[in-house]
């Protein structure tokens, strides 16, 4: 499903460049459930963004399914990104000023789907998750791992092959990232490709695979 | 209209037969005077529209009599009453402001003066093919070749003559205008301002919505959607106050009524042009953040 090869990042700092991702080459099939792990500040949210397509620039090579990322223009990687990839972030970011509901539906909105088709997906997905009763409510008013719940609700409600989590677990109790690691075990076993950055060896238990960078690169 | 007890007054002028050719006045019926139109010849007359709508609503004014007598300073009457026919009828002029509509008036022939040109003043008019302002020396010499001690006073060009008649309204004009020009480009500013510091406001939800799927032009249809609302709202309700301060401008207009729909429609349309430029900038720029940046910087 993803290719890297030879993938560098960096940024301009003073005369030079800082490199965060240095000689990427990773490939992780369809179905899989990757952990990457490593020290903070080695650039594991960077290639979280990379992979996603948040992030566009960098140099290398990348292939997404039959498509030949690097060579893509942005908005056709937006594309790509709206049809394939659904985030899960550490700090849930869902928006403050719509309603559980509302948030769900904001992913939606931007997929030239019918209104009516849009609240029933959201309707399913309302009650797939167990969040019916909470559907009116604004994120201030639900605890942390409810939010994350909801944020993974909304990472999957266009039906996403690939889900990419930023530390989903790391704002929540052990018993609520539980909850939300149990979760992403069954999507994956639904046939949903799972990438997740944890600092979690608990967490990344339930992968199947761990990839580890130090200072931008691949170690492992 | 000649009845003595009732009599009728209005604006006379005595011209000679080139004065409406001079002045370009429209004919809307019969005829301009003639050089046979004198002493010799019927007393005649020439009115203009005003008069004949006003004294001969529906009728056809060429061949009516009146009876004038004309009145000099302090209503003194130069002359005795005499009939003359209306021969011909001609557009109004204007001799008055320009917010102020024609009135009747009627045109004598110099040349059927019984008063012997017991006159204020006599006005000269004279049509150039070349620059105006060029001929007043000829004018002036060609007067003086015919009698040399004839005063000469206050030679000026239509152009100028217009625009002095016109100079306080069109200083109110542009006064007026420079303000409301300086209150739309302050209107541009402040939406600008105000869109710009909302936006600053909310890079983290342009992120948000980045990640889960909005592209560049999903945001700024967004924030202009938002922004021209606002404006539209502003809008309506500044015309509802124009509506209302309108009134207190009707003495400076001409030609248009306070509340001209087009116009009105016109202000709306030019400031919600102004709002949606103004809005336009601030979300191409806000548009294009980075959501990873945007995300992390909470």
């Amino acid at each position: 499903m993803i290719q890297l090869k030879n993938l560098d990042k960096s940024i301009s700092q003073g005369n030079g460049r800082l490199f965060i991702l240095r000689q990427i080459s990773v490939d992780i099939a369809a179905g899989e459930f990757v952990s990457i792990m490593g020290p903070s500040g080695a650039g594991k949210s960077t290639l979280l963004a990379v992979l996603g397509m948040l992030d566009g620039d960098w140099t290398g090579e990348y292939r997404f399914l039959d498509h030949v990322v690097h060579k893509m223009k942005p908005k056709d990687r937006v594309a790509l990104n709206k049809q394939h990839i659904g985030f899960v972030f550490q700090q849930y970011h869902l928006l403050d000023d719509l309603t559980v509901a509302e948030n769900l539906d904001v992913p939606l909105s931007y997929r030239n789907i019918k209104k009516s088709e849009r609240d029933s997906l959201v309707a399913d997905t309302l009650d797939r998750f167990g969040i019916v009763a909470k559907k009116g409510l604004f994120p201030r008013q639900l605890s942390g791992g409810q939010q994350q719940l909801v944020a993974v609700a909304r990472a999957l409600i266009h039906k996403p092959s690939l889900i990419l989590a930023d530390e989903p677990t790391g704002n929540l109790h052990s018993s609520q990232g539980k909850e939300i690691m149990e979760l992403f075990t069954e999507l994956n076993r639904g046939g949903t490709t799972i990438v997740q950055v944890t600092h979690s060896e608990t967490n990344a238990g339930y992968g199947k695979r761990v990839i580890e960078l130090r200072d931008g690169w691949v170690v492992n | 209209m000649n009845d003595p007890a009732n009599p009728v007054t209005v604006e006379a002028c005595f011209t000679s037969p080139e004065f409406f050719t001079t002045l370009r006045t429209p004919l809307e019926r019969g005829r301009f005077f003639t050089t046979h139109d004198d002493r010799h010849a019927p007393a005649v007359l020439i009115v203009n529209q005003a008069f004949a709508r006003k004294y001969w609503p529906g009728e056809d004014p060429l061949g009516k009599q009146v009876a004038v007598s004309v009145l000099g300073t302090g209503r003194r009457m130069l002359g005795t009453i005499g009939f003359r026919n209306v021969v011909g009828v001609v557009g109004n002029m204007k001799q008055e402001p320009l917010d102020v509509p024609s009135s009747p008036v009627v045109y004598l022939s110099f040349h059927q003066d019984e008063t012997n040109h017991v006159y204020a003043g006599l006005n000269l008019f004279v049509r150039t093919t070349a620059d105006p302002r060029l001929a007043s020396g000829t004018v002036r010499d060609r007067i003086h070749s015919l009698n040399p001690d004839q005063p000469l006073e206050d030679m000026r060009t239509m152009d100028e003559v217009l625009g002095a008649t016109l100079a306080r309204r069109r200083l109110s004009l542009v006064l007026m205008g420079s303000f409301a020009g300086l209150a739309l480009v302050l209107c541009a500013i402040g939406v600008y301002g105000t869109i710009a510091y909302s936006l600053s406001q909310r890079t983290r939800e342009f992120g948000i919505r980045s990640a889960v799927g909005a592209a560049r032009g999903d945001l700024v249809k967004m924030v202009m959607r938002e922004g021209l609302w606002l404006s539209g709202m502003g809008v309506i309700i500044g015309l509802g106050f124009s509506l209302v301060v309108a009134r207190a401008m009707e003495g400076l207009l001409f030609g248009i009524a306070a509340t001209d729909p087009w116009t009105f429609v016109a202000a709306a349309a030019t400031l919600m042009s102004v709002a949606a430029a103004a809005c336009f900038t601030p979300a191409w720029k806000g548009s294009s953040v980075d959501p990873a940046l945007a995300m992390r910087a909470e």
